[in-house]
C-alpha cells in the first residue's frame, strides 16, 4: 500500500460562483477499488470528469505512477491509461458497435489509412463473447440497442482498453442484474491486474459491497476516507450529509386508510409495450408501480399523460367525468407528469428557474394573452420557496443546479399550478440519500395535502417505503398488487416482477 | 461578485457597444461625412425595412429555426400591391398583407404539422415565389400606383416603425406566446411535456413573420416605386446577419432578445452605408458582409475560446469523437 498509483494535488474547479471542487487532494493505491460518495453537487462527477480529461481544472495537478499527468482531452487520458464510464450514454449513434468499442483505437486495425473492418468486427465479436454478451452484433448501429446494452458496449470497451485507472460514474442504475454482474467482473479484473478503480454510486450498499476504501465528499471537499469494512451504511450517510440523519428514511405510518373516493380511472389502457391495464387511483393515495424497465411501467405514465401514440382505452378523471387523451387535456384536468429524463423532458436546461416555473403556469398567471414579467418573477420566487430550492436567485439557469435541486424545480412547476394528480416516473433516479429523503418527505407532504400520486420506480425498497399500494408490472400487464404493510419485503414483489 | 455583474452587463450591451464603435470607425474613415444629418437620415431610412423583416425572422430564429423566404415574401407582396393596387389601393394593401399571412401560414403548417425542416420549407417557398414572379413579371417591372409614392416619407415611415416595434416588443416580452417561442427554441421536448401547443406556436410565429415581411414589402414597394424581380433581393441573408450582429444566440432559445434585430439592422446599415461612402463597390460589400457574418458566428459558437481551436489536431478530433450524448430515450 506504500506506492501510489494516482495522486490528486490541491484540485480546484469553480463554475461561476459554485465551488464544484474546492481543494481536493487524495491518493489512489494500486489494486484498490475506491468508492466516491457524497450528496448531489458534492463534486464527485466533476473530479472524475477532470481526471478523464473532459474538463480542465482551475488549478491542481495529477500524478499517474509518479509521473505528472495532464490530459488535454479524453482521448489523451485513455492513451495514458485513464478511462471513464460516465453517467451519460457515451456511445455514438450512427457508428457501429465495433466502431464504438474501438473509438480512438482505430490504428490497431488500419494500414496506410484504411481500416480493416473485417478484422475490427472479428475483434469486437471476440471481446463481446469473452464478456459473455451474445445479443449484440458488432456491425449493427448502436442506435438499435437499449440504454443498458449501450452501457454494456462501454463496459466491453473498458475491458479492451485495460486502463491503469478505471473510473465508473453512477453506471449501475442503468443496468439490470446481469449487467451489474458484468460491471463487477470488470472491476475485479481491473483490480486483479494491479490497476485501480474509482467507483461512484448512490447505492451505499453497493458501494460497501464493491469497494475496498470509501472517500466521502461534501461541498467539493474531501471529508474523510474509510476502509469499507470499518463503516456501515448509517455512518456513511451521516458523513455525507454532515449531520445525524434522524428518524427513518421512509414513511413510518402503516395504518393510513386509503380513501374510497376514486380520482382517476384507468381502463384497459393499451399502447406499444402496454397490453391492457386497468386500475383506480384513490384520493390521497400514493400508488407505486413496480417492474423491470421494459415491463411497460414507464409507458403507463406516458400513456396516462397523453405522450404515447396510438393509445387505446380510457383514462377518466372522476371529478369532472372527462376522459383525457392529449397532454393539454391532462394538464387541464390537473394531472402532472414528471419524466424520468429530467434533463431533456421535464426541464428547460438553458432557461432560468423563473422561466421554468412561470412558463409552466402561464394560464394560472393570466387569463388573457398578456403576462407581466415582474409577476412571473414574483410567482417563481414564491413557489421556489415551497420546496426550498437551493439557488442564488430565480434568474439562475437550471443547468447549474444539482440533480436533486433540479427535481425540486420540476415538482415545483406542477405544484405551482395546482396539480392534483401527480404521475412521477423514477423521481429519485440519480439522486442521492440526503435529497432522496427530501423527495420522500415531499411525497408525504403532497399526500397530506390530499394530492394523489402514481410513483413509477425500479427501486422496490423505495416503493415499499413510500407507497400505500403497489402494482407490479410484467410484460405490459399488471401481475400483482400489494398493500402497504410492515411485513412486505422486496422478495415478495420480485417474484411477481420476473 | 461585482465584477461578475459588470461582465454580464457588458455582454448584454456588447452589440450596442459594437454599434457605437462601428459608427465611430466610419466617422473617422469618412472624415465625418457619415455623421451628417442627411446621411444619418439615410441610414435610418434604409434600416426601417430591414428592421421590420428581421423582427419577423427574430421570432422564427428564437424557436431555433430558419427563415430563408423573407426576400421571396417581400417580392410577391410588392407584386400583389402593384397589381391589385391598380384597381383599388386599400384593397391592394389588404391583399398584400393577406398574401404575407397566407404564405406564413402555409410555411408554418409544413414546418409544424408536416414536419419539414424549417430551412428546407422556407427555401422551397422562396424558390416557388421566385419562379412565379419571374413567370408573372417577366423582365418588365410592374409600377405601383402613384398615390403610394407619398408614403415614402419619414413622417409616415417612422411612426409606422415605432408602432410595429412596440407591438413586437410587447408580443415578445409581455405575452404568453412570446415566452413560448423562446421555450420551444430552448428545448422542444420539454416544451411539449409542459403542455405548450408547440405546433400552434410554430404556426403563429410563421404567420407573424409573414405579416411583418408583407409590411416590409409595402415599404420596399413605395420606396422603389416598382415591383420587380429585384424587390426584396438579398433580404434573406441580410435579416440573418442583422440578428447575428445584434447579438442573437445562433440556436435561439431563452437568451433571445428583441433588441438584436433593432441594433443589428442599424449596424448592418452603418456598415453598408460607410462602405458606400468609402466608394467600396457593392459586389465587394457583399463579400465583406459574408466575412463579417462568418467571423461573428465563429466567435459566438466558440464563446471566445478561439485559442482552443488551434490546439493540436489530435485533441480536437478527440473532443469531437467523444462528445457526450445525454441520457435520453432513443428508442
Amino acid at each position: 500500500m506504500s506506492e501510489v498509483l494516482f495522486r490528486i494535488n490541491e484540485l480546484y474547479k469553480y463554475f461561476g460562483a459554485t465551488h464544484a471542487v474546492d481543494g481536493a487532494s487524495m491518493d489512489v493505491y494500486p489494486g484498490e477499488v475506491l468508492g466516491f460518495i457524497g450528496e448531489n453537487g458534492s463534486g464527485k462527477s466533476t473530479i472524475l470528469s477532470i481526471i478523464s480529461g473532459m474538463l480542465k481544472p482551475d488549478s491542481g495537478t495529477f500524478e499517474l505512477d509518479a509521473k505528472p499527468y495532464t490530459p488535454a482531452s479524453q482521448a489523451e487520458g485513455i492513451k495514458s491509461g485513464v478511462s471513464l464510464i460516465a453517467q451519460e450514454i457515451n456511445t455514438l449513434e450512427g457508428l457501429s458497435v465495433a466502431e464504438n468499442i474501438f473509438l480512438g483505437l482505430e490504428e490497431n486495425f488500419s494500414k496506410h489509412g484504411f481500416i480493416n473492418l473485417k478484422k475490427m468486427h472479428q475483434m469486437a465479436l471476440d471481446v463481446l463473447v469473452a464478456s459473455g454478451i451474445t445479443d449484440i452484433a458488432p456491425e449493427d448501429d448502436v442506435r438499435h440497442y437499449s440504454i443498458e446494452q449501450r452501457k454494456m458496449i462501454e463496459l466491453v470497451r473498458s475491458f479492451f482498453i485495460k486502463p491503469r485507472l478505471l473510473m465508473i460514474d453512477e453506471t449501475s442504475t442503468a443496468l439490470s442484474h446481469v449487467g451489474r454482474d458484468e460491471l463487477y467482473k470488470l472491476i475485479n479484473a481491473t483490480k486483479e491486474a494491479g490497476n485501480s478503480v474509482i467507483f461512484i454510486s448512490h447505492d451505499l450498499q453497493e458501494v460497501l459491497r464493491v469497494c475496498d476504501r470509501i472517500t466521502i465528499l461534501r461541498d467539493g471537499k474531501i471529508v474523510t476516507s474509510k476502509m469499507a469494512d470499518e463503516v456501515d451504511e448509517d455512518q456513511l450517510k451521516t458523513l455525507m450529509v454532515g449531520r445525524e440523519l434522524v428518524g427513518s428514511f421512509y414513511r413510518t405510518d402503516y395504518d393510513a386508510k386509503i380513501s374510497d373516493d376514486v380520482v382517476l380511472q384507468v381502463r384497459d389502457l393499451k399502447c406499444k409495450g402496454l397490453g391492457g391495464v386497468s386500475f383506480d387511483l384513490h384520493k390521497g393515495e400514493i400508488l407505486g408501480i413496480a417492474g423491470l424497465s421494459d415491463s411497460g411501467m414507464h409507458e403507463i405514465g406516458r400513456a396516462i399523460f397523453g405522450i404515447e401514440y396510438d393509445v387505446a382505452g380510457d383514462v377518466k378523471v372522476v371529478e369532472s367525468g372527462k376522459s383525457v387523451k392529449t397532454i393539454q387535456e391532462s394538464i387541464g384536468e390537473k394531472i402532472g407528469y414528471i419524466s424520468k429524463n429530467r434533463d431533456t423532458e421535464s426541464l428547460f436546461q438553458a432557461a432560468s428557474i423563473s422561466d421554468n416555473i412561470a412558463v409552466h403556469c402561464m394560464d394560472v398567471l393570466s387569463k388573457s394573452i398578456f403576462v407581466s414579467p415582474s409577476k412571473m418573477k414574483k410567482f417563481a420566487e414564491e413557489n421556489a420557496k415551497t420546496l426550498e430550492v437551493k439557488m442564488r436567485e430565480v434568474g439562475q439557469n437550471v443547468s447549474e443546479l444539482s440533480g436533486g435541486n433540479k427535481q425540486k424545480v420540476a415538482v415545483t412547476k406542477w405544484i405551482a399550478r395546482g396539480t392534483e394528480i401527480f404521475v412521477m416516473d423514477s423521481p429519485t433516479r440519480g439522486i442521492d440519500v440526503g435529497v432522496k429523503a427530501v423527495i420522500y418527505a415531499l411525497l408525504v407532504q403532497l399526500n397530506k395535502q390530499g394530492k394523489s400520486m402514481i410513483v413509477i420506480s425500479e427501486e422496490l425498497l423505495e416503493l415499499i417505503g413510500c407507497c400505500d399500494r403497489i402494482l407490479v408490472m410484467r410484460d405490459g400487464r399488471i401481475s400483482g398488487e400489494f398493500f402497504r404493510n410492515e411485513n412486505l419485503r422486496e422478495e415478495d414483489i420480485v417474484q411477481k416482477v420476473v | 461578485m461585482k465584477s461578475k455583474k459588470l461582465t454580464r452587463v457588458f455582454s448584454q450591451l456588447s452589440s450596442l457597444i459594437g454599434l457605437i464603435l462601428l459608427v465611430a470607425l466610419f466617422a473617422i474613415l469618412t472624415k465625418g461625412t457619415s455623421l451628417t444629418m442627411l446621411n444619418i437620415k439615410t441610414v435610418i431610412g434604409q434600416s426601417i425595412i430591414l428592421m421590420i423583416s428581421s423582427v419577423g425572422v427574430y421570432f422564427i430564429m428564437s424557436m431555433g429555426m430558419m427563415n430563408l423566404s423573407t426576400g421571396g415574401i417581400i417580392c410577391i407582396c410588392c407584386y400583389v400591391l402593384a397589381k391589385v393596387g391598380k384597381i383599388n389601393i386599400p384593397l391592394g394593401i389588404l391583399c398584400m398583407i393577406a398574401t404575407g399571412t397566407f404564405i406564413g401560414f402555409l410555411t408554418g403548417v409544413s414546418v409544424a404539422i408536416l414536419k419539414v425542416p424549417s430551412f428546407l420549407a422556407t427555401l422551397c417557398v422562396s424558390y416557388i415565389i421566385d419562379g412565379l414572379i419571374i413567370q408573372l413579371i417577366a423582365s418588365q417591372a410592374e409600377s405601383i400606383p402613384f398615390a403610394l409614392y407619398d408614403m415614402d416619407d419619414f413622417s409616415f415611415k417612422l411612426p409606422l416603425l415605432i408602432v410595429v416595434l412596440a407591438v413586437c416588443w410587447l408580443i415578445s416580452t409581455r405575452t404568453k406566446f412570446g415566452h413560448h417561442v423562446r421555450m420551444v427554441g430552448s428545448q422542444e421536448q420539454a416544451a411539449i411535456y409542459t403542455g405548450i401547443s408547440v405546433n400552434k406556436v410554430k404556426i403563429i410565429a410563421f404567420v407573424l413573420c409573414g405579416i411583418l415581411c408583407s409590411i416590409a414589402g409595402f415599404l420596399t414597394a413605395v420606396r422603389s416605386g416598382t415591383a420587380s424581380v429585384q424587390s426584396g433581393q438579398g433580404m434573406m441573408f441580410n435579416t440573418m446577419i442583422t440578428l447575428v450582429l445584434g447579438g442573437f444566440p445562433v440556436g435561439g432559445g431563452t437568451k433571445s432578445n428583441i433588441s438584436a434585430p433593432i441594433i443589428g439592422s442599424f449596424m448592418l446599415q452603418v456598415l453598408t452605408n460607410g462602405l458606400a461612402i468609402l466608394n467600396v463597390s457593392t459586389t465587394i460589400q457583399e463579400a465583406i458582409k459574408g466575412v463579417v457574418f462568418l467571423a461573428i458566428i465563429i466567435i459566438m459558437t466558440n464563446k471566445g475560446n478561439i485559442a482552443g481551436l488551434f490546439q493540436s489536431k489530435n485533441s480536437i478530433k478527440a473532443n469531437n469523437t467523444l462528445a457526450t450524448t445525454t441520457l435520453g430515450e432513443k428508442q
